[in-house]
């Protein structure tokens, strides 16, 4: 007898429905935090008005009534100029630490690694030591170890090659001087000559298989230009003309082109995302079934870009600022190339700036204005920062060098390589991949821990926002710029340390 | 799990209890929320305002100084000392008749403004001048009402003597100093105007108090100092020994009078502090003290109405009947709280603007009648 | 013939050749062995010897304000605490020494080490002495003294190893023993060491070597005896009763102990017995609401639990929910809605956790009358007012105060941190998206930003009247900060749980929140405890950072307070004393921590298959 089998696909009741349930219980905690937000916007909003407060953005235009103790512009004549100062405060303090920390961290960690005790214990001593002090502490211990030091006095007058006391720290440094643009040009051109040549050392090397010394020649062709450039730099001055044609170019561009511009390139941005993510999906038999996430993702990237987009062209004001940026940019360089007053700019492009320390005013000594002049709260910082993230960094770089596996090493002085070598061809190009996600996150630990120069009086952001909202009571304004500030640094920061991260995982097989 | 369940249970309860202040009972958190405040909100004239908030609390909370030298310091075991500390107590016994009800909370000169206008204090004896701005209300002011003035200073630098200075210096002698000043003071724009106008160029270096901008001098990182005179005045006698320190200029650059602060439209609070402040100047202008107000407290009429009798002006503001009293007795005159705290470090009343009134000085009271 | 072989002659067999040992060879080893390291070591070593002759000099240098730190030893630990009150502090140490030694003793901590390496540390130690006198700027008696101890010490460990022979390299010695040895020198040291103070006889004119103060010395050494005693009693534990019991009481203590300590001991709160103690109403009776609540919620879990109720009890766990979320917008004890809030919580777990046999069950009604009991017990003594008279505006300061910060912030932050790390991976894009946002705008602004905006932002969004000190700011900042980090390093561990389990566990029936919390976060929290013990450390050193928001923690004593202190002597030029003495005092925690952690590590063997 045939027995008939029937397939019938029954859903559950509703309340019973895992999808159903899923979603109830995401818009139901989505509409809780919903609620508290709006709560705390009202209370909030009731509040300012109550206490007298004010919530606006006029403090970014108007004049703040501060100085600044150092940066590119002591007296800011807007609280947004005067932010810029604190943003550029702490990028000093950023980039030259994270250049010196990865130097000095991986020559620490290498040195942990080393089989000389002595080597090997001095540096472990400074890792132990450094890395279980908060460093706060090491901080206010710089600071105080500067004020130690006497202050000028008339006995230290003259040029000096290097100066501490408590009024900083003072080194020699090297200056750009008035060819400097016009030399900069002849290196850039260099470096793009350079990845040229570098290129093809690398093709002869692998079609003949003998050492090409790649980076020796393209080293030597940037080094070519610029020594060129040194001398020939005048005949860059065309390029004047150049700038300021732009320039004016962009200050006779109307404000909607820009608009357009930006909007359409929004949705293009939004568009292509949406595409590559697509084509990333697609399957030799046509398109993959789109999951509940994958769905969310593209509306949220199609919603990112219709904002944006509506955001520029209603918003003026960011299209005026974009043209306003490229033509000053323009006009900017324009200054710099071409006839000054008195005929072509000739002389040296860098200039070499010793400091010294002079008489002001009714008796009081100071540092002049050559070379660097190292402040307390810029050295407290930047030596308190710097040291911390190095040891840190030694710990990654030790790390990682472990992680190779043995036969490599095993493997290099098998074939007589002396272990220097091994080191530098060998382990670390290998340890490098390894190595790169953390140290990104120890760059971020650096760049959020100069926040920390509020406590030694360093003008960064952080002391800059405080000292504006002191003056003016904007305290949430200036709130809201400091975390757009982080989270833009953050966010560019783990993309370029993603980039470096992508490309390195596409080279392995 | 035992422990994850248990954790998960003291994140809730402590997160939600801590809508509590330590001191406040859990109720009032929970009946302000929803129904109408019987609380004082901060900074509006509600029906009970400050003084009612003070008096359910039991306790005034005072913002002072952090450090400032002979008016708000701050001893190792936690008693706070000062002229401002002083008044502190003064309001302290006036409302509850115990100077010692008082909560101290030192603030930096950069968060004081919003330690009031939050309500986390209840008035501010911080060496706070009295400006129009910080009077005023809107974007361009701080929002604030001031009291009687009880100590006229002015600003003036420091300088040290190996440098040239004299006590006759001006601006014209700070030409390319560095100097040292507190951010969010007056003090900042007036030596910025100052120097401006005199055309001369100086460095700023904001610091944060008192004791850091000292630091800074001692050590050579400033060559100058600027910041109300008495705070100058406090410094040099607890820390220049040698004498290598000298004040300049002779007569200061500004007007600085410094005086309580409190929030705005509370006139209630208002008057308390107010004629707390004025019954110890008018207690110094009759010559009554701590130690013979009971003898003296009937020698005329004003000095009955404010510390005997049956108190009605007292408790028309709304205070106890013997609020001033208290005052004299627990916290001094005027004149013994000047004495007690200023004049160790060298500030004396004869001859400056805080001398009676009857003796060329400018601390005058209205009659308390 | 018989096949013998006859071998030549050859010598009898030897012992095989030791490896030549001894310092002359270690050095050719470790320091010369090419010329390159050879010249690193003469490089090095001397640029090592000129630094610690200067920070030595340094240190001990005669122009040194350690009388500064010495005599304000108290204020860093605990700022104004009322001199009549100390008693509680000393109770509150008391009872943290008893728990660790008790736990010392329970967790077998320790072991054994051989007598070889106690004469290596020994002989280190000799040496380090010894070349301490020779750098630092010591008299020649200090020195010559020194230098005989240091001699001592080596030579008396070669003669002992010497003479254990080849018993020295056993591992005989137990551990404990040796680290007893150490606080109980300390504690001899206390009263015969010499430091640099001011004396109140003299009415605080100079610096002279008096021994430490007498106040302090008892009560160190009552701690002393009292934690040698709990490590015995903890020892006479493991034999009377199984490890696993002793060891969950000893966890049960110190969950108790440490809130209780805070909250009553140190904090004295005045507690309205009135209100506690009365019938029921909305806005009084904690302990009855407590008792209906435990008893009632027990009842309803209980049935609940059944495995008959099914969609019945889904539907009575919804509608708790919906009371909990409605009962925020009525007036009534915040205790009320917080225990419908856990009601509704286990009211929709209890299914899933409590059903089946009745283990679980009873399991889960336990669980609940702890929520409860600690639940109440929290909000009762946190809502009355601290007796403690100080000025201040919280009760403690100092170390005192890092250390509540810290401990209340990273457990406090446990729970969230996992629940976060849970929602970051979860498969339900709204949580996903809430927990990425939160975690990625946390962890993107500095610490110190977020400080000041809690100090500062908190009060502008609080409703009116309601006031939050500035501790508790802190407080909750550290912990919502502290849980972001926390998150990231448990998603790495649950990342790390290999799908075979989820599997399994599917196949065996489990639920999604079964799976959870028995499968999947025991192997994913165990594989990130490195990652954790760090984030432990973490926490501790930000801390720190407070003094920028004005609290009187540790650093701010030793940064603020004390160089400002005129009276009763000046010590405006004792700057670097206090900060090396606070780096001091942090490193010794922190170093401590870690060095426990890597031994923890060892121990469960993790990242080991």
């Amino acid at each position: 007898m045939a027995v008939e089998v029937q397939q019938r696909h029954q859903r559950p009741p509703l309340w019973r429905d895992v999808t159903v349930l899923k979603w109830a219980a995401q818009l139901v905690v989505l509409a809780v935090v919903a609620a508290i937000l709006w709560i705390l916007g009202t209370t909030g909003a009731g509040n300012i008005d109550d206490r007298g407060l004010t919530f606006g953005w006029r403090w970014l235009t108007d004049p703040p009534g501060i100085s600044i103790r150092e940066g590119i512009d002591l007296l800011p004549d807007s609280g947004s100029r005067a932010m810029l100062v604190g943003i550029v405060n702490m990028l000093r303090v950023t980039v030259s630490g994270i250049i010196v920390a990865t130097i000095l961290g991986t020559i620490i960690g290498i040195a942990r690694l080393s089989k000389n005790w002595i080597v090997n214990k001095t540096a472990n001593v400074y890792i132990e030591t450094i890395r279980n002090t908060p460093l706060l502490v090491q901080i206010f211990f710089w600071a105080a170890l500067l004020r130690l030091f006497d202050e000028p006095l008339e006995a230290d007058i003259g040029v000096k090659w290097l100066h501490i006391s408590s009024k900083g720290l003072a080194i020699p440094w090297i200056r750009p001087d008035i060819g400097f643009w016009q030399w900069l040009v002849f290196v850039v051109v260099g470096l793009y000559f350079a990845r040229v040549m570098y290129r093809r050392r690398i093709r002869h090397l692998e079609e003949s298989g003998e050492e090409a010394y790649a980076f020796t020649y393209a080293a030597g062709t940037v080094l070519l230009f610029a020594l060129v450039g040194w001398f020939a730099h005048p005949l860059m001055a065309f390029l004047g003309p150049v700038w300021g044609g732009i320039a004016s170019f962009f200050g006779a561009l109307p404000t909607w082109v820009v608009q357009a511009v930006l909007a359409v390139g929004a949705l293009g941005i939004a568009g292509w995302w949406i595409k590559r993510f697509l084509d990333g999906l697609r399957t030799p038999a046509g398109l993959a079934k789109l999951t509940d996430d994958d769905i969310f993702r593209i509306v949220f990237a199609s919603l990112a870009g219709v904002i944006f987009a509506a955001l520029f062209i209603v918003q003026g004001g960011i299209s005026n600022l974009v043209l306003d940026g490229m033509r000053n940019l323009f006009e900017f360089f324009d200054g710099k190339f071409g006839a000054a007053e008195g005929g072509l700019r000739t002389g040296l492009p860098l200039r070499w700036s010793r400091p010294f320390v002079e008489v002001t005013g009714a008796n009081f000594f100071q540092y002049g204005s050559g070379g660097i002049v190292i402040t307390g709260g810029f050295f407290a910082i930047w030596v308190g920062v710097t040291l911390y993230t190095a040891s840190f960094i030694a710990e990654v770089v030790r790390a990682g060098i472990l992680a190779v596996v043995r036969g490599q090493t095993e493997a290099a002085s098998a074939l007589g390589l002396r272990r220097s070598q091994s080191l530098r061809l060998v382990i670390l190009p290998q340890a490098f991949r390894i190595i790169l996600p953390p140290l990104g996150n120890q760059y971020l630990n650096l760049a959020k821990n100069t926040s920390l120069g509020i406590a030694v009086s360093y003008p960064e952001i952080v002391l800059v926002g405080q000292t504006l909202y002191n003056q003016t009571g904007q305290t949430l304004p200036v709130v809201l710029f400091w975390m757009v500030f982080y989270l833009s640094v953050s966010l560019i920061l783990s993309s370029i340390v993603n980039y470096y991260n992508r490309k390195l995982q596409l080279v392995e097989r | 799990m035992v422990k994850r369940f248990v954790l998960l249970i003291a994140v809730l309860a402590l997160v939600a209890a801590a809508c509590g202040d330590d001191d406040t009972v859990d109720e009032t958190t929970a009946t302000t929320a929803a129904v109408t405040t019987t609380a004082a909100p901060p900074g509006q004239a509600a029906p009970g305002g400050t003084l009612a908030a003070v008096i359910a609390d039991g306790k005034l909370d005072c913002g002072v100084s952090t450090a400032a030298p002979a008016f708000t310091e701050f001893a190792p075991d936690g008693t706070v000392s000062g002229f401002d500390a002083d008044f502190c107590r003064a309001v302290a016994a006036a409302i509850f008749g115990d100077a010692d009800a008082v909560q101290f909370r030192g603030t930096t000169a950069a968060e004081r403004f919003d330690v009031l206008k939050s309500g986390e204090v209840d008035v501010l004896f911080r060496t706070t001048t009295w400006t129009m701005s910080r009077d005023a209300s809107g974007e361009a002011g701080v929002g604030g009402d001031f009291g009687p003035t009880t100590y006229f200073d002015g600003q003036q630098m420091m300088g040290k003597r190996d440098r040239g200075f004299t006590a006759n210096s001006g601006f014209a002698d700070i030409d390319g100093a560095i100097v040292c000043s507190i951010s969010g003071t007056t003090t900042e724009k007036n030596i910025t105007e100052g120097a401006a106008a005199a055309g001369v160029s100086i460095t700023l270096e904001g610091v944060v108090d008192n004791p850091e901008s000292m630091e800074k001098f001692a050590a050579g990182t400033c060559d100058i100092v600027t910041t109300d005179g008495s705070a100058l005045v406090g410094s040099k006698a607890q820390l220049d020994e040698a004498d290598e320190w000298v004040i300049f200029p002779p007569s200061p650059i500004s007007k600085e009078p410094l005086g309580p602060m409190y929030r705005q439209n509370d006139s209630e609070w208002a008057d308390v502090i107010n004629w707390t402040v004025y019954a110890t100047i008018i207690a110094d202008e009759k010559g009554i003290t701590s130690q013979n107000v009971d003898d003296m407290m009937d020698i005329d009429g004003e000095a009955t109405r404010l510390f005997g009798g049956d108190g009605e002006l007292q408790t028309s503001i709304g205070l106890p009947a013997d609020g001033f009293l208290q005052v004299i007795k627990q916290v001094g005159n005027y004149d013994e709280i000047y004495t007690r705290n200023l004049n160790p470090v060298g500030l004396f009343r004869e001859g400056s603007l805080n001398a009676r009134f009857t003796e060329g000085g400018l601390q005058y009271a209205p009659p308390a009648r | 013939m018989t096949g013998r072989i006859v071998l030549p002659d050859t010598e009898p067999e030897r012992p095989p050749e030791p490896p030549p040992h001894g310092p002359i060879v270690w050095a050719h080893e470790n320091l010369f062995s090419t010329v390159a390291s050879g010249i690193l070591t003469v490089v090095v070593g001397t640029l090592v010897v000129l630094f610690l002759v200067g920070v030595l000099g340094f240190i001990f240098g005669a122009d040194r304000r350690w009388d500064a730190v010495f005599f304000n030893t108290r204020l860093m630990m605990t700022q104004a605490y009322p001199e009549d009150q100390y008693f509680r502090v000393w109770l509150s140490l008391g009872i943290i020494v008893s728990l660790t030694g008790l736990s010392l003793a329970v967790w077998q901590v320790g072991g054994r080490v051989s007598l070889n390496r106690i004469t290596r540390l020994l002989s280190s130690i000799g040496a380090g002495l010894i070349g301490l006198e020779v750098l630092g700027p010591f008299s020649i008696r200090a020195r010559v003294i020194g230098i005989l101890i240091g001699l001592v010490l080596i030579g008396g460990s070669y003669l002992v190893k010497r003479a254990a022979g080849e018993r020295a390299k056993q591992e005989t010695i137990p551990l404990m023993a040796i680290v007893g040895i150490v606080p109980a020198l300390g504690v001899v040291a206390l009263y015969v060491l010499r430091i640099p103070t001011r004396l109140a006889e003299d009415n605080y004119a100079e610096q002279v070597l008096a021994p430490i103060a007498n106040s302090t010395r008892i009560p160190i050494t009552v701690l002393f005896v009292v934690g040698v005693v709990a490590y015995s009693v903890g020892v006479l534990m493991l034999d009377r009763m199984p490890n696993a019991t002793a060891r969950v009481a000893l966890v049960g203590l110190w969950v108790l102990s440490l809130p209780a300590i805070v909250l009553t001991i140190l904090r004295d709160p005045e507690l309205d017995y009135d209100k506690i103690l009365a019938i029921p109403g909305f806005q009084e009776g904690y302990l009855w609401w407590a008792v209906i609540f435990a008893v009632g919620g027990s009842l309803l879990i209980t049935y609940l639990g059944s495995p008959a109720r099914g969609e019945g009890g889904r539907a009575i766990g919804g509608l708790l929910v919906v009371v909990a979320l409605a009962s925020w917008g009525v007036s009534m004890l915040v205790l009320i809605r917080l225990f419908l809030l856990f009601l509704a919580t286990f009211a929709l777990a209890a299914p899933t956790f409590g059903g089946g046999e009745g283990r679980a069950r009873a399991r889960i009604v336990g669980l609940w009358v702890m929520t409860v009991a600690a639940a109440a017990y929290f909000v009762v003594l946190v809502s009355g007012p601290s007796t403690v008279q100080v000025q201040t505006t919280f009760f403690i300061g100092g170390l005192f105060l890092s250390f509540i910060l810290a401990i209340f912030g990273i457990v406090l932050s446990f729970p969230l941190g996992v629940l976060f790390a849970l929602g970051r991976t979860s498969s339900m894009p709204i949580f996903r998206l809430m927990c990425v946002a939160y975690i990625e705008v946390v962890r993107g602004v500095p610490f110190i930003t977020w400080l000041l905006t809690a100090i500062i932002v908190f009060p502008i969004f609080l409703p009116l009247g309601v006031q939050v000190s500035n501790v508790v700011a802190v407080l909750v900042m550290t912990v919502l900060f502290s849980a972001a980090y926390l998150a990231e390093n448990v998603r790495g561990g649950l990342q790390s749980v290999s799908g075979g389990q989820i599997e399994a566990a599917k196949a065996l029936g489990m639920t999604t929140a079964q799976t959870t919390v028995f499968i999947i976060l025991p192997q994913a929290l165990r594989a990130v405890i490195p990652a954790l013990v760090g984030q432990v450390i973490g926490t501790f050193k930000d801390t720190s950072l407070v003094i920028i928001v004005g609290l009187f923690d540790f650093l701010a004593i030793a940064r603020n307070v004390i160089p400002n202190q005129r009276v009763p002597f000046n010590n405006l030029d004792a700057l670097t004393e206090p900060l090396m003495y606070a780096a001091l005092v942090y490193w010794i925690f922190t170093f401590s921590f870690s060095r426990a952690s890597q031994r923890l590590e060892k121990k469960l063997g993790v990242g080991e298959r």
